[in-house]
């Protein structure tokens, strides 16, 4: 049986469900064996390949991160919602309650430390009106929610989906 | 005709980022800008909040060193109640700190350096990955995972878990050690030294090997700040401020952290979202200094662990009596203090009072401000809240380590790229920009928490002319 | 109540008319998620979690307000109720910003447990993204607006509970916001800060700044254990982890009450004052650790002085009322036994001596009213209370009364601060008159026939001769005003007095108050069916009943003369009552005084020997409550090291004094509960007590 393709990405979000992921720890020797890992924060590969399952970790906040994920959703058979900020916008949802230019004026303009210059604009992608979760652009196939999943939660998903058995019913978890 | 090449996204770095090099009329390499593409905005909405929350919450800021801004979080807020936490909880968060510091630094060598290092720079980006690294060295990645699942052990044996823990409370901590725990890290303490020593000898023999290419690579002089203790060694949870200039000498030392503002400020370009420190009376770009293992190695007398100390008299070796200032030694200076995690975890776990009860230092008070600082893997991290007398967060300053680094990650990238890109019409090679990553990668960015503020570290090759006219683009695949 | 038959899910079940739908399903095991349902609260079928589909019905109905009938098919799980159901949690999470991983409830929300309940891992509903605040200006507690789900629980424990009612939406629908009072901060506004709505909150809307992080993710370990702050001996579960407490929620108790007032939900967890860790002796104006045994061996010299071996009694003991009987009779069996000195004295400045003298206590403890009476009664006579400092829990039961039952409220008061807008009849009197104006509504009773009394004929005679113009120059109070308190309190089915630390006598001038208040009580004849006396003297301390219970004390301590003392043993514990600096300076003359403490005190300042004792936190033991009520207390956690029991102390000094051969026993004052199981009431004395004449004899005099 040929090998699964697997694709990776983060958006918005901290990167705490790649961490996760990793800490499959030993068992991501047994992964390499089942699939490959075709494009990854983690990997070197820049541009998304085909693939049979994309893990989406990261809410949707920024135009290129929206790129990201049709691209994903174009490329991968299986989409996953990995974590809470793709499944349900979690902290960098918290944004949505102000207007992006007094977020980035704060950080930019506002902030204590800040000495000199102004809001970033130029090669730099723009801030989308509203952070939201991804299902809200495309299609998703599965949800992982978590913060992070447990490893356990993203190895029952991802074992799952690489050999075709039906998953158990999931363990929730919103923390 | 000027011309812009742009590497999207820069991967194997934890976090969001884009590299641009700007060529001048001739093709030659102008200027390199790393920018970091991703924004969150946590210095906003954590406004209106109570206190109390801002330890699990700012933690979010990233899943790598999650614990740093815990810490950093939880020291900000003791300051705002005028706390300090008991002793037991104290050596408990340190110990956390550690474990943090041994995962992130094995996840940085092991999982994302290493295959530059042990597969080349000029290997196939297919595999040139820690799944690639499982291949070609199954048993030298199988140890460098395990000495990061080390890391996260002691972390959840602290925290209760591995990625966001929330044991950190204003004045201490919310839950003791158990015994139990304390035993199995113990007894994983003899495996992680033997490979945090193999990964030295791995790093060391491949400087000896490339003793030029390590030499020149991305050194520059700068500035170098860290914390050290109240005698001037090594310190990665507490201490006071030191800053040393390019020759060694201190501009700033013993400098209570909590005054950071008086001498380090912010620049920000209009190209990243990635701020730029600076040590604020040489102004910027003058000002701009290097922060993580290599700085604190550099500022500090001495480490304070037998090991360590063995390791860094080597290391000081590298720089003739003055500052290390090649990037790759990076690495080194992360391997080492990587030792010296594991010996202080050995120390820490092996005091009497390690599995204490006493957790929680209480107070009445709500102080109108409180700093706090902290050596996170990557280098100093401050967090500065403003409350009102009801305990709301009325203002949040963060200055995050990768930050720090912004200024000489754009200086090795220019180095690198003046050193290695040679444009000729011939297009680019893929090894070539890969060294420009590696440049990036040496100080481990954390884009994740850099970009606290609204991230994705992407590599493209753009060219733009003088005007800033797209004339050429390659993306790599 | 009538039996009916109904099934649910198929299953015949027999239920009670009058019951809801989700009581019978509660009942029988039967599982419906519910989120804005707290058993003892009013159900509103505000969430719709608890919907159910009934035969007959076009659509389904809430449970919780739906009424149990004869012959109804109720199903509780259907796919069509499961799809509802998990809509109904999407809704909920979509219409506010809830956002779990920096929460303090995670992992104990309902509102979460409602999510995994129906299999939520995504909406499927966009969000709303309000923009909402988070009320920080309250010094215990936290509301955020974000993570409120409108149950209005809150709302109503605090409306149905604790009768404060400073809780109400403004606005309506999903715009609905909570406000207090009419729209000010939650620190501005009239909260009692009993923390009761932190406790019913499903989510983490409402929650305690102090300790909101303090579990983590771990689950709850709660000791239930007795609140010393007061006599009402409220049953707490705490919430503790490695000596260190957190949260305070009520645990249902002395009498079913489901409430704590700020002291016990917040006052007690929280001690400024830095713990004793050791036996120090003061040399000039310096503390210095000495070994126990020298101390022991010092005491021992000092009770051995010629002046003490001729007459004990210039040894005297003061105790905290809120230690354990156990603690209160090793002390006092060591004075009466020991020492043999009566005199010894609860520390809470009520004169023991006199109320017993009045109440006809004498080792057994009087029948008096109980807090089941309190929620009965249609009319409160509150003489010398100030009940929302000293008596929180009581203050609810009292609002609950005037709020929820009409009940007619008058306060016999120097001020008039509390419940203002519902006092029927506020009477402003000189704290040393109340017993006249006590007298005074008797007497407008027996001329109504409301009250009957034998008294001789004489003063009889005198006392109804008195006219209004008497009596208003005797009480300093209108005559109207207590002809209407009088007709108050004739005119109500269950009238009961509540007589605080303010009565006059309980200060120490006399215990008049008191007894004008029992001779009113006894003359109206109200009695409860058990035989209790509708009235209810607020102890201020968790034990003063129990030590009450040991017998005479001589000592007045108010009327302490310091010259008259050579040795004095003080028992605080970590009790945080305010003596006052009339009271450090007499103790100052006394030439060695003993205190056994947890913490750093005021008396400290008088002290020759200090000797570190347990913290309230670190005892358990028994507590008799203004009930009369036998409590048993949990110990939350083990003594700090170095801490000296009590007990040990006084059978080792014992020892240390009067040799090893001498024989006492510590636990002597323990006899008249030691068949009480946790719960039960100290028996009552039955017989009937003597009208105390010499009240009557008071007013009249004036005339």
């Amino acid at each position: 049986m040929a090998k699964k393709r697997i694709a990776t990405v983060w958006l918005c979000g901290c990167s705490g469900c790649h961490m996760s992921f990793l800490d499959l720890d030993e068992k991501l020797i047994d992964l390499a064996a089942l699939a490959d890992i075709v494009a990854s924060p983690v990997a070197d590969v820049k541009e998304i390949p085909e693939c049979d399952i994309g893990l989406v970790e990261g809410a949707i906040a920024n135009e290129e991160n929206l790129h990201v994920l049709q691209e994903l959703r174009a490329k991968a058979k299986v989409l996953v919602s990995l974590g809470d900020c793709a499944g349900f916008g979690c902290i960098p949802m918290l944004r949505n309650q102000f207007k992006n230019e007094e977020v980035l004026d704060r950080a930019y303009v506002l902030a204590e430390s800040n000495a000199l210059g102004s809001v970033p604009d130029q090669e730099v992608p723009a801030l989308l009106p509203k952070v939201r979760p991804i299902h809200e652009y495309v299609e998703v196939d599965a949800w992982i929610p978590g913060c992070p999943p447990s490893p356990e939660a993203i190895w029952q998903a991802v074992s799952a989906l690489l050999t075709g058995k039906p998953a158990e019913e999931p363990v929730l978890s919103y923390d | 005709m000027s011309r812009v090449i742009k590497i999207d996204p820069v991967t194997r770095v934890e976090g969001h980022g884009r590299v641009t090099i700007h060529l001048d009329d001739a093709g030659h390499v102008a200027d390199a800008r790393f920018h970091v593409v991703e924004f969150r905005g946590f210095e906003k909405f954590c406004e209106g909040r109570h206190f109390s929350e801002m330890p699990t919450l700012t933690e979010r800021i990233c899943g790598i060193c999650p614990v740093s801004h815990h810490l950093a979080s939880a020291k900000a807020v003791d300051a705002i109640c005028g706390v300090q936490p008991t002793p037991t909880a104290r050596m408990l968060r340190e110990l956390m700190h550690m474990g943090q510091m041994i995962q992130s630094h094995a996840l940085s060598f092991f999982h994302l350096s290493s295959p530059d290092l042990l597969l080349g720079f000029d290997s196939d980006p297919a595999t040139r990955n820690v799944f690639g690294l499982i291949a070609a060295n199954p048993e030298l990645a199988r140890k460098g995972i395990r000495l990061r699942k080390y890391g996260q052990q002691i972390i959840a044996a602290v925290g209760g878990r591995k990625i966001h823990p929330d044991v950190c409370v204003p004045g201490g901590m919310n839950r003791a050690l158990d015994p139990e725990d304390r035993g199995a890290l113990l007894a994983g303490v003899e495996e992680a030294l033997a490979t945090t020593r193999l990964g030295i000898r791995v790093i060391l023999d491949y400087y000896a090997k490339n003793e030029k290419f390590v030499r020149t690579f991305a050194s520059f002089p700068s500035n170098y700040m860290s914390l050290v203790t109240p005698e001037g060694n090594l310190e990665h949870y507490d201490g006071l401020l030191r800053m040393i200039g390019p020759d060694g000498t201190r501009l700033e030392d013993f400098y209570d952290p909590a005054s950071y503002l008086s001498f380090i400020a912010e620049a920000t370009e209009d190209w990243s979202y990635l701020k730029f420190p600076f040590y604020r009376p040489q102004g910027y770009p003058d000002g701009s200094y290097r922060v993580g293992p290599l700085a604190r190695l550099n500022a500090c007398d001495a480490a304070g662990t037998p090991e360590a100390q063995k390791e860094l008299d080597k290391f000081r070796k590298l720089g003739g009596g003055k500052p290390v200032e090649g990037s790759l030694y990076y690495h080194y200076a992360r391997l080492i203090e990587v030792l010296f995690g594991i010996e202080r975890v050995q120390q820490l776990l092996n005091h009497p009072d390690i599995c204490g009860q006493e957790l929680i230092a209480e107070s009445t008070q709500i102080l109108p401000e409180g700093v706090g600082v902290i050596e996170a893997p990557r280098g100093t991290l401050f967090h500065h809240y403003m409350v009102d007398e009801g305990g709301a967060i009325e203002r949040v300053n963060l200055i995050v380590a990768s930050g720090q680094n912004n200024a000489a990650m754009n200086r090795a990238v220019t180095a690198v790229a003046k050193q290695y890109v040679k444009v000729n019409g011939k297009g680019l090679q893929e090894g070539m920009l890969n060294k420009v990553e590696a440049a990036i990668r040496c100080y481990d960015p954390c884009l994740s928490c850099s970009t606290h503020a609204v991230g994705q570290m992407p590599l493209v090759v753009e060219m733009f002319d003088c005007e800033g006219q797209l004339l050429d683009r390659l993306e790599r695949d | 109540m009538s039996r009916i038959r109904m099934t649910i899910n198929g299953k015949a079940v027999s239920a009670f008319e009058g019951q809801t739908v989700l009581e019978v399903c509660r009942q029988n095991d039967i599982f419906v998620p519910t989120l804005c349902h707290l058993d003892g609260l009013t159900d509103i079928g505000a969430c719709r979690l608890c919907i159910v589909e009934i035969e007959g019905q076009r659509r389904p109905v809430p449970a919780c307000t739906t009424p149990a009938e004869d012959g109804q098919a109720v199903l509780t799980s259907t796919p069509a109720l499961e799809d509802l159901r998990r809509q109904t949690v999407e809704l909920i999470f979509g219409e506010r910003n809830h956002i779990c991983p920096f929460c303090p409830r995670s992992g104990n929300c309902e509102l979460q447990n409602a999510g995994y309940e129906c299999n939520v891992d995504h909406l499927r509903y966009n969000y709303l993204f309000p923009t909402l605040p988070v009320d920080n200006s309250h010094p215990r507690i936290a509301l955020d607006h974000n993570r409120c789900v409108l149950c209005a629980r809150c709302i109503r424990a605090c409306d149905e509970w604790i009768g404060a009612h400073v809780l109400d939406f403004d606005n309506r629908g999903s715009k609905s916001l909570l406000v207090a009072d009419n729209g000010i901060p939650l620190g501005q506004s009239s909260c009692v800060s009993c923390g009761t709505c932190v406790s019913v909150c499903p989510t983490g809307a409402l929650f305690e700044k102090r300790s909101a992080h303090w579990q983590g993710r771990l689950p709850k370990e709660l000791t239930e254990t007795i609140c010393p702050g007061c006599g009402v001996g409220c049953r707490i579960n705490a919430s503790v982890r490695h000596r260190q407490i957190g949260e305070m929620s009520p645990a249902g108790g002395p009498s079913g009450n489901k409430v704590l007032c700020a002291r016990g939900r917040f006052g007690l967890v929280n001690p400024t004052a830095p713990r004793v860790t050791a036996v120090k002796v003061k040399r000039g104006n310096q503390w210095v650790e000495r070994p126990l045994k020298d101390v022991l061996a010092e005491c021992a010299r000092r009770l051995s002085s010629a002046p003490i071996q001729a007459s004990p009694e210039r040894v005297i003991a003061l105790i905290s009322p809120r230690l354990p009987l156990e603690t209160i009779s090793a002390c006092q069996g060591f004075m009466t036994q020991v020492v043999n000195s009566p005199r010894w004295s609860i520390v809470d400045r009520t004169d023991a001596t006199g109320i017993k003298r009045n109440l006809g206590m004498n080792g057994k403890a009087v029948p008096l009213a109980g807090l089941r009476e309190l929620d009965e009664a249609d009319m409160f006579l509150l003489v010398g209370c100030n009940l929302e400092r000293t008596h929180g829990v009581i203050a609810s039961y009292v609002r609950r009364g005037v709020l929820h039952r009409r009940a007619k409220l008058v306060k016999l008061n120097p001020k008039h601060a509390w419940l203002t807008e519902w006092t029927d009849l506020p009477i402003l009197v000189d704290r040393n008159r109340d017993d006249k104006v006590l007298t005074a509504m008797l007497k407008y009773l027996i001329e109504d026939g409301k009250a009957r009394l034998d008294m001789p004929e004489e003063l009889a005679q005198r006392l109804s001769k008195m006219t209004d113009d008497d009596v208003t120059a005797a009480t300093g109070v209108p005559a109207a005003q207590i002809r209407e308190a009088a007709r108050l309190y004739g005119q109500a089915q269950k009238p009961i007095v509540l007589c605080g630390t303010g009565v006059a006598g309980i200060y120490g001038q006399s215990t008049r108050g008191i007894a004008a208040a029992m001779n009113l009580v006894k003359a109206a004849r109200q009695k409860t069916s058990a035989g209790r006396w509708r009235l209810m003297e607020l102890a201020a301390g968790a034990n003063t009943y129990g030590a009450r219970l040991m017998g005479d004390s001589e000592l007045n301590i108010d009327h302490l003369d310091p010259h008259s003392a050579d040795v004095a043993f003080v028992v605080i514990g970590d009790d945080d009552w305010a003596w006052g600096r009339e009271w450090i300076e007499k103790l100052r003359t006394i030439s060695f005084v003993v205190v056994l403490t947890a913490r750093n005190h005021e008396v400290l300042e008088s002290a020759h020997v200090v000797i570190p004792t347990a913290s309230w936190a670190e005892r358990q033991g028994t507590y008799v409550n203004l009930e009369g009520r036998v409590q048993k207390g949990c110990r939350l956690m083990e003594p700090a090291p170095g801490c000296i029991d009590e007990v040990a102390f006084f059978e080792q000094l014992a020892r240390a004094w009067r040799g090893p051969e001498f024989t006492w026993s510590p636990t002597a004052g323990l006899e008249p509960v030691r068949q009480l199981a946790d719960g039960h009431m100290v028996p009552c004395q039955s017989r009937e007590e003597p009208i105390d004449l010499a009240a009557i004899e008071a007013l009249v005099a004036e005339v």
